[in-house]
Formats: structure tokens, C-alpha cells, sequence
């Protein structure tokens, strides 16, 4: 592709028809109608040459015409580039010339023909006319004997592929391609170029998502091995540079496992790369000249080793990557030599190199190789040494000035968080190092290491430690020199806030760190901080959960209270909690003092904290009756208050006050203001941004790739209770459901079909959510009976769901069976809020002007609080049926006996079915639903609408179970 | 091979004078690269270090006299110091090509710093040519392809 524009220059000179148009253009640069003119002349001009061409086309080719059209062809690609390709439409009349040039036979020719059909075709109109004639061009160029056409065609394919995914699945042409591959007698330059047109192809392949595509199947066959053949050309590093790409899609995309193979050969590479020789000529100057190791080779080297090899570590976390764990049997050979790598790039950076270049070199590889050490399962020691090694890196580039020494240290931290990541071996950072890490902390000034270096003392934190880091942090953020950033800084106190929630026990700690985290922090008139926000939530959560804790902290939050000028998030939540709690504190200060205080607070804050205080002043009033006059004046005075909150409020609180006082009676106050009810559940989650998420469950729940037939499993479970799940050759899977009000019982057995033995039995049930207030739950999982089976054996395995609210069937549970020598199986299991439908009961038995009435009370589709869902559409199969009646019959005797619903019978309307049910959930309660379901005989249209008294997505979930049924 | 997301040149009082854009992007997310990247990256000291976070990638920065090269790299594929060293290659092919370069001769012959830059960088962010001598070579062909040019018409 570089060398396009040379020979554009060689052939250039002989075209003077194209100079001459060329420089008339330019001559008129300055008047655009006058270029414009100009260009439509010769547009005229080439068009009748063209015509001219079309109907003498195929009597005389001789080379004078070739030469006309490809000079009339170069015309038109510079009046498309001139004009910024305004002038698309202009040119498009030629494309018939365009492909007649680009099967010339002279390269010049055939170099101009491809170069405008590469240019246009990201068009997708030019596309669609050119696509077919040109596979027919690509292959017979592929096929020809010059290598010249080859690579031109080889190029075409690189920049077509970006636009065409017909391309990408065109057997023929990949097949042309690969040979030059497999041909042990091609050039290299043409491997090259052939790599890096497949190269483009598998990273479109990407683009367009066609995994399954052709492409895919051929170089899923003997192909890759050819690849591999690449590699054994060791004295051009350039066509080993171009099939990695390759190899490393390959073997993330397609099957690790093939490429095993070629790890001991990447090492020997990367061996041999790093072993640094002496200059071969020994005429240079300077003897001790090295020849620099090439970073790019080792780089690509390294990226697909780090596919291929995975660390014990790793394998322990990833665990449902199960095939890639046979990776770890690398020879002990090969594990070695990878070891020798390491040390030799460690050695290679004790050498001095004089340019600065050099010493970029050096850097790369040292630090390349030490992240990719993590992964070669190394001792402890080694890990150890190596973490010291670069901690003292850390300290020593403190003092060096110019700036590859802050370069070196962002390096050595990412370096060190990825090798701790990858190996998992924390405790020696933890042990020795986290001082370094503190000092470095400390003196640094620049955003990027603090951040990196934060982040590596988050990943230190264990429960020991736990407290330490945090009063460092802590420190550190409190001192308001060394921090000017305000994002860095809430970016801390989140992390210091995750740690705490992570480990901590001490609830003394918790809230002495949480109450510094919000007086350290900034806040600006009104505008209350997020991460503040969160902080402030939680620890409200466990002061009224905890009620040894309510008296300590309101003393405590007083203290702050009564400092000059504390800050204003304490202010807001010291206000809250006194207010909550003043009585148990009423013998410290009274009632009528913490009034008085509240209200030289209220003055210097933001309307969002004074909103907070008028409230707290209302419920100051509940505990001492006494201070009514002063409270009533001053809520008098903010009813003229220009924030319509405040003003809201004080109006509300004060007609409270005025009707309590006229009645004596002050249990209004009482109750609207009583002690605030404990936060539901066990154990009180935290909000959702304080947990430090490690696993994504709905990801893995997505990632699952399900079995061909599942959807045939998946109907016959909505419909039956119990039956044939799956089967094939080898295993069948039988299953039975029982369903008590909101919990669905289901058994599941697997019975081996075969003659011989199935071995390593095991399965999986997925739920979509397992935090989050999750919609079901999966209890009592008794996993499976037996992990071997003999022929004919069952293994038996019972699991619950509980369901606690409704959900889209679309996120129903999978279900996954694995055995040693058989594809995994996995099944979405069929298993949905419709399950809990059960007939209303007895006493409660509409008929069908209740069903009208109940109807009509639900607010339709499209209103707000909407809970009906409407689908209409054809459905084939009814028509097959044989009279109303009898399709009545069947769409009633599937809503009742499948589903559950309780059906209504009516004379009056004959083409529509009615039904009712309720449905159960745990937490949500239970609700009525109405469904009915219109159908036309003639057409096979439907009309299906269902109405819930639930406000979400139930009505939609039953819909699309009913659909799917029918 | 390399995924350069873009490249830009600022100069030290927040002046574009270069980008190119290697992903699609909208204008709007372009003006906020833009803008976010200029105030973060001039605001950072001679002795800081040349990579900085940015929304989700990395980008890799180099202070070349009065001009600033900000290259957005791609964190998983990309090395931080071999950018660097692309970066480095592009201001020594300018530099031979102009002949000491300064601010001035990229602003007055900014299509000619796009050339080079073009040389170097496919249009997918991967480096085409390394070679600084391919480079020059290629230019200066291009500049004998216009200068006959002109001189065909200040004769015709």
C-alpha cells in the first residue's frame, strides 16, 4: 500500500492528456464556476469515449485503448478526489470501464482499475452492482501466475472486507487466499501481504459478528497449520511479525487448544530474540555496538503467549473456562526456557545502552516480560524478589529528573498491579512493601502514579491491614496540600469507604473514618457530592439499626455540631440524628439549646440542609412541648422563604403545630413523626456503589451459549409439568415440577443412554441475578447423585425457585450439564411466573359481567401505571382447526390445563376466550391477572391482551409465555 | 498490531493544530476529547509522567518544544513506550523533512504534516511504515510529482 503513490508517479509521466487536465484545473483554482465548467467538459468528453468503447467493445482491444481508458479512468479519480467526493454521482456512469481496466492485463492498468474500485466501494449502491463481477476479477487474479496481480487483488480483499461481510463468507476467495499461504513457493512479500489481508478479515469478522462464517471453517481446518509453518521462517522476522496477529485471533476466537502446539516454537523465537549479539560486521566502528533485540517481534510474541497461557491463579477465577485449564500442562522444557526469557530481559537492562532509543528497547521488554512472568506459575521467592525488586525501583527513580523516570514508576505500578492480579502472591507487597508504597504516596505529585499507586494499595488491603491503609488514606486526604484534585479525592474516600465495607468489623472505626471522610470533604453551596450522599445514607442505615449506638453517636455528632464552622454534610446528618434521638441525650444538653443551636446553623448552609433541619425542628418539638412559641415564629418567618421546599415545609409544619395545639391532642406529631422503623431485611445492604463487585453474574448468565434445541425444552416446560427435558444418543434429561403458591419444586434426572460409562458428571444452574433484590432465587440445590453413570443409571438432582417477584421469562434460569467426552449441554429451563397461576378460588368465581367490570377498572395500554400488555398478530396454526368450537375447545384447554387460568364462560361474544388467575409471588404478593384472547377464523389473527394489577412487567411476561405455547 | 484511537497536536496555548481521527467518532465527543485532553494534559508539569487515564483508555503525550503530541491508544493492545517512540519517529521524519521544525512550518504546511502523518498511521490507527527513509523517499517524490506541476503552468 506504501508504495502506491510511486507508481502512480512512474506511470504518471506518460499520461499527458491527465497533466494537461491536471493543470488546467489548478490554473483555475481560483474561480470555482470556472473549474466546474472545466470538469463537466471533460466529464461529456469521457463519457462518449466510454460509449464509444461500449459498442466496439469487444472488436478491437488493442493497446491504445487500454492506455485511453486508463488515462480517462485517472481523470475521473481526480475530479472524485479534487471535489471531495461531491461529484459520486458524476462519476458513477463508468463502471463498467472500471472493471474492464481492472482485468487488463498491464499492471499500470490494472493498478488504476483497482485503486477507483477500491475508492468507491464503500458506497453501497456501486457495492451491489460491482460485488458479483468483481469475485469473478479478485479470483482470477488470485489465480494468475504474476505476483504483482496477486497483491493487488490480496490488497483489494484487506480494504474491502471492511465493507462487504459477503466477502468475508465467500468460500472461493478465501480458498484462493489460503494457497498462498499453504504454497511453500511463494514470495514472502506476498505472505505478508496475504497474512495481513486475513489479518483485516478476522478483525472484520469481528466487526460484522459473523462468527460462524466461512472463514471461521477454514481456518478452522489444516489451515492454521500452515500459519504455523510461517513461523519457521526465522531469518525474516517480518512475515513472523505479520502472522502473529493471526495466531493471536485464532486462538482467542477459535480454538486455544490447536495452538498449544506452537508454544515451544514462540519460545525458541523469543529466546533467540532476546539473546543479544554482537554487531556481525565487524568493520563498524565501535565493537561493542549490540544489535537491539526487535521490541514489535517480542510484544506480539508476548500478547499471544498471554492468550494461551493461563496461571494457576487465573484458572482458580475463570473457573468455567474449562477447556483452556489443559493449558497448564506446558513442559516443563518450554517453562523453563520461558523462565531464561525473563532473567535474560532483566539482563538486558543492566547493559547501557547509548541512545535513547535503546533504552525505550529496554524498557519495553522488561516490562513486557515481567507482567507476562506472572503467568509462568513461578515460586514464591521468585515473585518476592521480583516485587522488591521493582518497589526499589519505586524509591531509587525519585531523584532522577528527566522525565523517563515518572514514566518508569507509572510502568513498574501497572507492572506490579498486573503481576499481583496474574499471580495472586499479594502478601510480600503487603508485608514489606506497603511503607514504600506510602513514601512514594506521599511525595508524588503526579495524578496518574497517585491513582495507579492508590489502586495497588487498594488490592494490598486485607483484613489485618485493613485499619492502617485506611488511617494513611485517610491522612493523606485530610491534608489538603497534597491533594488538589476533587475527583482524586472522592475517588479515595470511595475506596476507603469499599475497604471498610469489605473488612471491617469494628463499628466504632466505621464511624469515627466515615464522619473524617465527610468533614474532609468539600462541599460547594448546594452542591451536595455524590460519593457524600452514599456515605451519609449508610451510616444513617446502621446508626438506627443499632441502638447501643444511637446515644454514642449523637454525643459524638454534637460535638461536631458545636465546632465554629463545621462542615456542611455533618452539619446535615448531625441534624438527622439529633433530631431522631434528642431525647436520649436531653440530660447532656436540652431541648431548647439544641434548637437554639440548630438555628445558628441553619442560616450559613444550603437550602438542601435547611430543608433537613426545619424537619428535625418539628420533631425537637415532639419531645418538648415548651419550645412552641419560639419554633412557631420561626417557621413564620421562612414561610416567606424563596425556595418553594422550604417554604412547603415550614407552611406544613406549622398548620401541624396549630392543629395539635387548638385540640390539646398531640398525637398527630406523634404519629407522623415517630422514631424511625428499623431497615428491613437480616442484614442491611449496603447501597449498591459501596460494594465492590467482583463477579458480573448477569454476564456470565448472557455469555452462556445454549444448546441447539433448547427452545423445544424450553416450550414443553411452560406447558407440561413433568417430562423429556432433552435427549439425544448419548443422555436424556427428564424433569418434574411441583408448584406450592410462589416456590416451584423441580427434579431433575439424567439417564445415560449409552453402552459404556459416562464419567465426570456435573451441572450448573444459572440465575440471572443473585444480587440486586434478584426476581428468583435458586434454594436447596441438591446437585447431582451420582458423578458416574453406568448404562441405563439416573442421576437425580432437586433444586427450588423462589419466586419473589414477577420476571421476563426471557430470564428465566439455564441450566448446565457437563460430562467428560460430550458437549456441554445447556438449557434454558422453561420455568416462569406463569407457573404460579392457580384458579381463583371457589367463593370467589366471576362470571362474565364481573370479568367486564374488573376489566374496565385496570387502566389500559400506553396510561400511566399501566399493567396491560396487547399483542396481535397471525399465528398459521389455527387455521388448521376445524370449526370454532373446536379451536374455542383447544385455546381454552390450553389456557386452563397448561396454564391454569380459570376460564369464564359466555354466550355472547363466540370468537374470544376468557380467562383468570392469580399469580404468586413472595415478595410482591399475589395478583389477579385477566387475559383475553380474540381470534378471527378466516385470517388467523389474534388479538391477545392481558391486564395485571401489577404495575411492571408482568402482563408482558404472561403474554410472551402464552405465545410461545400457541 | 497497534490501535491508535488519535492523534493531536496542541500547541502550548490549547491551539489544535493537528488531529486525526482513527475510530468514528461524533463531533461532540470529538470537542470533548478535545477540550478535556488539552486542559488536563497542559496542565501537567515537565517532570510528570507522559500517560494519563482518560475516560477508557490510555493516552500517550509528549512535549516536543511548544507543541504537545496526544496520542489515545488502546490499553490492551497498545505499549505505552513504543507509542512514545512512534511519536518520536513522526517528529524526526518531520524534522528531516522541514529541516529543524518548529510550530511554525506545521501550521504554514499543515497538509504536508498530514502527508507524513499519513505515511506513518493507516487510516484503522496501525503503523504502516516504520522507516523514516521510506518516508522522506515517498515525500519527496510527491513534492517532484507537484513541482512539475507548477512548473508546467507558470511555462504554459
Amino acid at each position: 500500500m506504501v508504495n502506491q503513490n510511486v507508481r502512480i508517479g512512474s506511470s504518471n509521466n506518460s499520461m499527458t492528456g491527465l497533466n494537461f487536465f491536471i493543470a488546467d484545473l489548478r490554473n483555475s483554482q481560483e474561480s470555482k464556476s470556472e473549474q466546474d465548467k472545466r470538469i463537466n467538459s471533460e466529464l461529456i468528453k469521457i463519457k462518449t469515449f466510454f460509449d464509444s468503447t461500449n459498442t466496439s467493445l469487444s472488436v478491437k482491444s488493442n493497446n491504445n485503448q487500454g492506455y485511453n481508458l486508463k488515462k480517462n479512468i485517472s481523470k475521473l479519480i481526480y475530479i472524485y478526489i479534487t471535489s471531495n467526493t461531491s461529484k459520486l454521482d458524476d462519476i458513477k456512469f463508468g463502471l463498467k470501464q472500471f472493471l474492464q481496466l481492472s482485468k487488463s492485463n498491464k499492471y499500470s492498468e490494472k493498478f488504476i482499475g483497482y485503486l477507483i474500485i477500491s475508492l468507491l466501494y464503500q458506497y453501497e449502491t456501486i457495492r451491489e452492482k460491482l460485488m458479483e463481477l468483481m469475485k469473478f476479477t479478485i479470483i482470477n487474479d488470485l489465480n494468475s501466475s504474476n505476483e504483482h496481480f496477486n497483491s493487488l487483488a490480496l490488497t483489494f480483499i484487506g480494504i474491502a472486507s471492511n465493507f462487504d461481510p459477503q466477502l468475508l463468507n465467500d468460500d472461493t476467495i478465501i480458498e484462493c487466499v489460503f494457497r498462498f499461504i499453504a504454497n511453500p513457493r511463494t514470495v514472502n512479500c506476498l505472505k505478508q501481504k496475504t497474512c495481513l489481508a486475513i489479518n483485516c478479515m478476522c478483525l472484520n469478522i469481528k466487526k460484522f459478528n459473523l462468527a460462524s462464517g466461512e472463514l471461521h471453517n477454514i481456518l478452522n481446518e489444516t489451515n492454521i497449520q500452515h500459519f504455523f509453518n510461517l513461523l519457521n521462517d526465522e531469518g525474516n522476522p517480518s512475515i513472523i511479525l505479520t502472522a502473529l496477529p493471526v495466531l493471536e485471533y485464532y486462538s482467542k476466537n477459535i480454538d486455544p487448544i490447536k495452538c498449544l502446539r506452537i508454544i515451544p516454537h514462540l519460545t525458541k523465537i523469543l529466546l533467540d530474540c532476546l539473546t543479544i549479539r554482537k554487531q556481525r560486521s565487524s568493520s563498524t566502528a565501535n565493537p561493542s555496538e549490540f544489535i537491539l533485540p526487535n521490541p514489535w517481534l517480542i510484544t506480539n510474541i508476548i500478547n499471544v503467549l498471554n492468550v494461551l497461557i493461563i496461571s494457576n491463579n487465573e484458572s482458580i477465577k475463570v473457573t468455567n473456562l474449562d477447556h483452556l485449564n489443559q493449558l497448564n500442562n506446558l513442559n516443563d522444557e518450554t517453562l523453563g526456557k520461558l523462565r531464561i526469557c525473563v532473567t535474560k530481559a532483566i539482563d538486558l537492562n543492566t547493559r547501557d545502552f547509548k541512545t535513547p532509543f535503546g533504552k525505550l528497547i529496554q524498557n519495553i521488554i522488561l516490562f513486557k516480560l515481567i507482567k507476562f512472568a506472572g503467568k509462568l506459575n513461578p515460586s514464591d521467592e521468585s515473585i518476592e524478589n521480583s516485587i522488591t525488586a521493582l518497589c526499589s525501583l519505586l524509591v531509587n527513580d525519585g531523584g532522577n529528573t528527566n522525565g523517563n523516570g515518572t514514566n518508569m514508576k507509572y510502568l513498574t505500578l501497572d507492572c506490579l498491579i498486573e503481576l499481583t492480579n496474574t499471580s495472586g502472591k499479594i502478601d510480600c507487597l503487603r508485608q514489606k512493601n506497603l511503607y514504600v508504597l506510602f513514601n512514594v504516596l506521599k511525595m508524588e505529585r503526579d495524578i496518574s502514579i497517585i491513582k495507579k499507586i492508590v489502586e495497588l494499595i487498594y488490592i494490598c488491603t486485607d483484613a489485618s491491614n485493613m485499619k492502617l491503609i485506611v488511617n494513611q488514606l485517610l491522612k493523606y486526604i485530610l491534608n489538603a496540600n497534597c491533594v488538589a484534585d476533587q475527583n482524586l479525592k472522592s475517588d479515595i474516600s470511595i475506596k476507603i469507604s469499599k475497604m471498610m465495607e469489605k473488612y471491617n468489623q469494628d463499628e466504632d472505626l466505621y464511624m469515627n473514618v466515615s464522619l473524617k471522610l465527610l468533614s474532609g470533604s468539600v462541599s460547594g453551596g448546594g452542591m451536595m457530592n455524590k460519593n457524600n450522599d452514599l456515605i451519609i445514607q449508610r451510616l444513617i442505615q446502621i446508626i438506627v439499626n443499632n441502638e447501643h449506638l444511637q446515644k454514642k453517636f449523637s454525643l459524638i455528632l454534637l460535638e461536631y455540631l458545636n465546632k465554629m464552622n463545621s462542615n456542611e454534610n455533618i452539619i446535615q446528618l448531625s441534624c438527622f440524628i439529633i433530631g431522631e434521638f434528642a431525647d436520649l441525650i436531653e440530660q447532656k444538653i436540652s431541648i431548647g439549646d439544641l434548637f437554639n443551636l440548630f438555628t445558628t446553623k441553619y442560616f450559613s448552609v444550603s437550602n438542601v440542609t435547611k430543608a433537613v433541619i426545619l424537619t428535625s425542628i418539628i420533631k425537637l418539638y415532639k419531645f418538648d412541648h415548651s419550645i412552641g412559641s419560639v419554633v412557631i415564629k420561626f417557621y413564620q418567618l421562612e414561610l416567606n422563604s424563596l425556595d418553594i421546599e422550604l417554604q412547603t415545609r415550614s407552611y406544613e409544619y406549622l398548620k401541624m403545630i396549630q392543629i395539635c395545639k387548638l385540640s390539646g391532642n398531640y398525637e398527630l406529631i406523634e404519629t407522623l413523626f415517630s422514631r424511625m422503623p428499623i431497615y428491613k431485611g437480616t442484614k442491611v445492604e449496603p447501597p449498591k456503589e459501596l460494594i465492590s463487585n467482583e463477579i458480573e453474574m448477569s454476564k456470565y448468565y448472557t455469555d452462556q451459549k445454549l444448546s441447539n434445541t433448547w427452545e423445544d425444552s424450553f416450550k414443553r416446560m411452560l406447558i407440561h409439568k413433568q417430562g423429556v427435558m432433552y435427549q439425544n444418543t448419548r443422555i436424556k434429561i427428564i424433569y418434574r415440577m411441583n408448584v406450592e403458591e410462589y416456590t416451584i419444586g423441580v427434579s431433575i434426572s439424567i439417564i445415560n443412554q449409552t453402552e459404556g460409562v459416562l464419567n465426570g458428571l456435573s451441572s450448573e444452574i444459572i440465575p440471572f441475578k443473585i444480587r440486586d433484590n434478584p426476581e428468583y432465587v435458586i434454594g436447596n440445590n441438591s446437585g447431582v447423585s451420582r458423578l458416574s453413570l453406568q448404562k441405563n443409571e439416573r442421576s437425580n438432582q432437586t433444586f427450588d425457585i423462589i419466586i419473589r417477584k414477577p420476571f421476563d421469562i426471557e430470564e428465566s434460569p439455564i441450566l448446565r450439564v457437563c460430562c467428560n467426552g460430550m458437549e456441554d449441554i445447556v438449557l434454558k429451563l422453561g420455568i416462569g411466573i406463569v407457573h404460579t397461576i392457580l384458579p381463583v378460588r371457589e367463593e370467589d368465581v366471576v362470571g362474565f359481567a364481573d370479568f367486564i367490570r374488573r376489566w374496565q377498572m385496570l387502566p389500559p395500554e400506553g396510561y400511566y401505571n399501566a399493567s396491560e400488555t396487547q399483542y396481535s398478530g397471525k399465528l398459521n396454526q389455527l387455521l388448521g382447526a376445524q370449526g370454532q368450537e373446536e379451536l374455542v375447545g383447544y385455546l381454552q384447554s390450553v389456557l386452563q390445563g397448561k396454564f391454569g387460568f380459570q376460564m369464564i364462560t359466555n354466550n355472547s361474544v363466540s370468537n374470544t376466550v376468557f380467562g383468570i388467575g392469580v399469580v404468586h409471588s413472595k415478595t410482591d404478593g399475589n395478583f389477579s391477572c385477566l387475559i383475553k384472547l380474540m381470534f378471527d377464523m378466516e385470517t388467523g389473527n389474534v388479538n391477545l391482551s392481558c391486564k395485571s394489577e401489577h404495575r411492571g412487567t408482568l402482563s408482558k411476561s404472561i403474554v410472551d409465555s402464552v405465545l410461545t405455547v400457541i | 498490531m497497534t490501535q491508535i484511537k488519535y492523534m493531536i497536536l496542541a500547541s502550548r496555548q490549547g491551539k489544535i493544530r493537528l488531529m486525526k481521527w482513527y475510530i468514528p467518532l461524533t463531533q461532540k465527543e470529538k470537542a470533548k476529547i478535545l477540550r478535556n485532553l488539552t486542559t488536563t494534559i497542559l496542565s501537567r508539569k515537565p517532570k510528570m509522567c507522559n500517560i494519563v487515564e482518560y475516560s477508557d483508555h490510555k493516552v500517550v503525550y509528549r512535549r516536543y518544544a511548544s507543541l504537545y503530541f496526544i496520542c489515545g491508544i488502546t490499553a490492551e493492545v497498545d505499549n505505552e513506550l513504543l507509542i512514545l517512540e512512534v511519536i518520536h519517529r513522526y517528529v524526526e521524519a518531520m524534522d528531516s523533512y522541514f529541516g529543524n521544525v518548529c510550530e511554525l512550518d506545521i501550521i504554514f504546511n499543515f497538509s504536508k504534516a498530514y502527508d507524513i502523518l499519513d505515511e506513518m498511521i493507516m487510516c484503522d490507527g496501525s503503523i504502516a511504515e516504520s522507516s523514516k527513509k521510506e518516508i522522506l523517499f515517498t515525500m519527496s517524490n510527491m513534492d517532484v510529482m507537484e513541482n512539475s506541476d507548477n512548473l508546467d503552468r507558470v511555462l504554459s
